[in-house]
């Protein structure tokens, strides 16, 4: 039987006795005919850690998910899970992480429970009962289980999305914009389900091109565009690094009353406000910390939607 | 490529779950139910004309050349179900000119010796020439009427052989337009006999009817998967696509038996050995099914599906079906086509005149043809499966 036997709290170590990440991406390439999706994307995420794939449609992060989950085989390049080459054996990696695909596709003529036990038997989970009712109760799904699948709003479908993909205890988790089309409250409480996961130590690969999904969840992040990562870095670094840094104040100098700018790191800006604040001209003062989305049209010279 | 059984019981469960909870599955029960309404009222009908045409139904008719009066016509009515009618002719060779003739509609010629019962009491050795058209008759009727020539000359002559009789093929002309009307006289003759639609029946409902679910029902379980895109979860699944495609073959085809059981249970009876023809049934359902998961690995809709298994069907087996009414010219190519032997088989189980060996060819060929599909189709599955 080919039960995932790797416990969480192991952590796979090469040979020089360094910490092995979870999931690698060395130099993915993916060419469909003479259209590049990817052009050689390496990057790699911690065991625990949430790391996002931000980018425009189009920009190549479900490509490199695919090649990461052994859905697409990649032209050149390698992808690992768990320090295992996907590409050599998909089956027998599959165990070690699970999926939320762009698309909700469930047995909708199932119940949530028909849906999850199938999965249960074909990743051999002993016990499977207790182990469903335990994930229907972590995602928030015990009154409909019994009903058809069909029948779920696209939140309560998104939710045992994550069920289906947590059931097996994996170790990796890939969600493929898992927010898109969900309405506010409940994108924010997938977000805290997946905090949650990862707190528990499960390693969370997000992609998504919402903003929001990516500045509360994720620990790094990496811009693709056109097949390629454009940055990648922690949020507030790619802030910091890319982002506009100014100040917004509002001046009342008895004559008029205006709002202006501050550049940071300008000499003369630092000048003319310290002046104002001596006069005690300043009536408020904001820093204009940048977006992600800012930053993301800063580098790619395009919006993320 | 492994097969984990675990996997392949927990894929075939899920479909069997699925089918249960798909309302649209109603229709081919409908289909299977209406089908079998149909057989009733056929096998009602045919009975009926069975029993009141076939009195006066001629199905043999012979030329002869028959000098002693021997009245070999009156042997010839070998079966309950045929009635022979003969013309005698005052030469041999008129029996060979009118079996020569391309637009003749002689099943069989004679030509017996001067004194045939002379002859052999002196110790010779006469010939008795026996001309059969091989468009009228085919190779199962021959050897009948042939033996049963035997058996009446053993009586006409006291058993004091040697004699030899000679059965001579006739080769028709291969020009297209005689080819043709005379492949259209031959089905015509075959249409206007009962047994031999009977016959058909029985094959139709050995074959096409297997045939006809497993074909429609097979693509449809594989391509639901792509069109809900669970086929994607599937391939990231500890499932391999040969299990998968596996586990869709058992179900469909457990499906299908099961679609097809019924108008086939209905003809059991009638069936000389109904054994044999399940084991057809069964044939067909293997290679329907196989036919049926390469058009799944191949489609991605089920709009897809419902057109191009119709075009599959009649593909796999109309030319087989023409080929049953042709004995001899270049249509006989049609006999090389893989479903042909089922078609064959298949009747020869209903009627009775299936022989072992034979059978097992019959049997062989369909089963061949079935593992190189399903093959084909577990390949495609593969290589599509990552690209």
């Amino acid at each position: 039987m080919e039960q995932m036997t790797t416990s969480r709290s192991q952590v796979a170590q090469s040979s020089d006795g360094k910490a092995q990440p979870m999931v690698e991406a060395i130099n993915l390439v993916k060419h469909f005919g003479k259209v590049d999706a990817v052009k050689g994307v390496s990057f790699t995420v911690a065991h625990g850690e949430v790391f996002g794939l931000l980018g425009h449609n189009g920009a190549g992060k479900t490509t490199t998910i695919k090649m990461l989950t052994g859905q697409l085989l990649p032209t050149s390049g390698t992808a690992k899970v768990g320090g295992y080459v996907v590409a050599d054996n998909p089956q027998k990696v599959s165990p070690s992480f699970g999926i939320v695909f762009e698309d909700q596709n469930l047995y909708e003529r199932l119940t949530a429970v028909e849906n999850l036990n199938f999965n249960a038997r074909l990743y051999g989970i002993p016990n499977p009962s207790a182990r469903i009712a335990e994930v229907l109760a972590q995602v928030g799904l015990g009154e409909s289980i019994k009903r058809a699948v069909s029948t779920y709003s696209t939140g309560m479908k998104q939710r045992l999305l994550i069920a289906r993909a947590i059931l097996h205890k994996p170790q990796a988790l890939f969600l493929d914009e898992p927010t898109r089309g969900l309405d506010p409250a409940s994108a924010q409480e997938l977000r805290d389900l997946i905090r949650r996961l990862s707190e528990q130590g499960t390693t969370v690969l997000i992609t998504t091109h919402y903003m929001e999904d990516a500045d509360q969840l994720c620990r790094r992040i990496a811009f693709m565009s056109a097949g390629e990562i454009i940055a990648l870095d922690t949020p507030y670094n790619l802030k910091i690094k890319y982002g506009k840094q100014t100040i917004t104040a509002h001046i009342n100098d008895g004559s008029t009353d205006r709002k202006e700018v501050f550049r940071m790191g300008e000499a003369e800006d630092a000048r003319r406000f310290a002046s104002y604040l001596a006069g005690g001209q300043i009536v408020t003062a904001h820093s204009d910390e940048a977006t992600l989305e800012e930053v993301f049209i800063k580098l790619s010279g395009r919006s993320l939607l | 490529m492994g097969v984990n059984w675990r996997i392949i019981k927990a894929l075939s469960g899920n479909e069997w779950l699925n089918l249960r909870h798909n309302k649209a599955a109603i229709i081919p029960l409908m289909l299977a139910a209406f089908l079998s309404l149909i057989i009733i009222i056929f096998n009602s009908l045919i009975t009926t004309a069975a029993t009141t045409r076939l009195q006066n139904y001629v199905a043999l008719s012979v030329v002869a050349y028959d000098p002693d009066h021997l009245e070999m016509d009156k042997v010839l009515g070998f079966t309950h179900i045929y009635t022979t009618t003969v013309k005698l002719v005052s030469n041999p060779q008129a029996v060979r000119d009118a079996m020569q003739a391309i637009t003749s509609t002689y099943c069989l010629g004679l030509v017996l010796p001067d004194d045939l019962r002379g002859l052999v009491a002196a110790g010779g050795k006469p010939t008795i020439e026996m001309y059969a058209s091989p468009l009228l008759t085919g190779p199962y009727f021959r050897a009948l009427v042939q033996s049963n020539v035997g058996s009446y000359l053993d009586k006409v002559t006291a058993y004091r052989k040697p004699y030899t009789v000679t059965l001579k093929m006739l080769s028709p002309s291969l020009s297209p337009t005689a080819t043709v009307s005379s492949t259209l006289a031959s089905i015509s003759s075959k249409l206007n006999d009962p047994t031999y639609i009977n016959h058909l029946q029985q094959v139709f409902l050995l074959v096409f009817v297997p045939f006809l679910f497993s074909i429609y029902t097979l693509p449809e379980v594989l391509v639901e998967e792509k069109e809900r895109k669970t086929l994607r979860m599937l391939l990231t699944s500890p499932a391999s696509p040969l299990a998968i495609i596996m586990a869709k073959g058992l179900v469909g085809s457990g499906y299908a038996l099961v679609l097809a059981s019924p108008a086939v249970l209905l003809n059991w009876g009638q069936l000389h050995n109904p054994l044999a023809a399940l084991g057809y049934v069964v044939l067909a359902i293997l290679l329907g099914s196989s036919v049926g998961l390469l058009l799944g690995t191949l489609v991605n809709t089920v709009r897809a599906v419902s057109i191009w298994a119709g075009v599959i069907l009649t593909l796999l087996t109309m030319p087989a079906l023409i080929g049953l009414f042709i004995s001899n010219g270049p249509l006989r190519l049609l006999h090389a086509w893989p479903t042909y032997p089922l078609l064959v088989g298949a009747g020869a189980a209903a009627d009775g005149s299936l022989l072992w060996d034979k059978g097992l060819l019959y049997a062989a060929v369909p089963l061949v043809a079935a593992a190189l599909t399903f093959t084909l189709a577990a390949w495609i599955m593969q290589r599509r499966a990552r690209s």
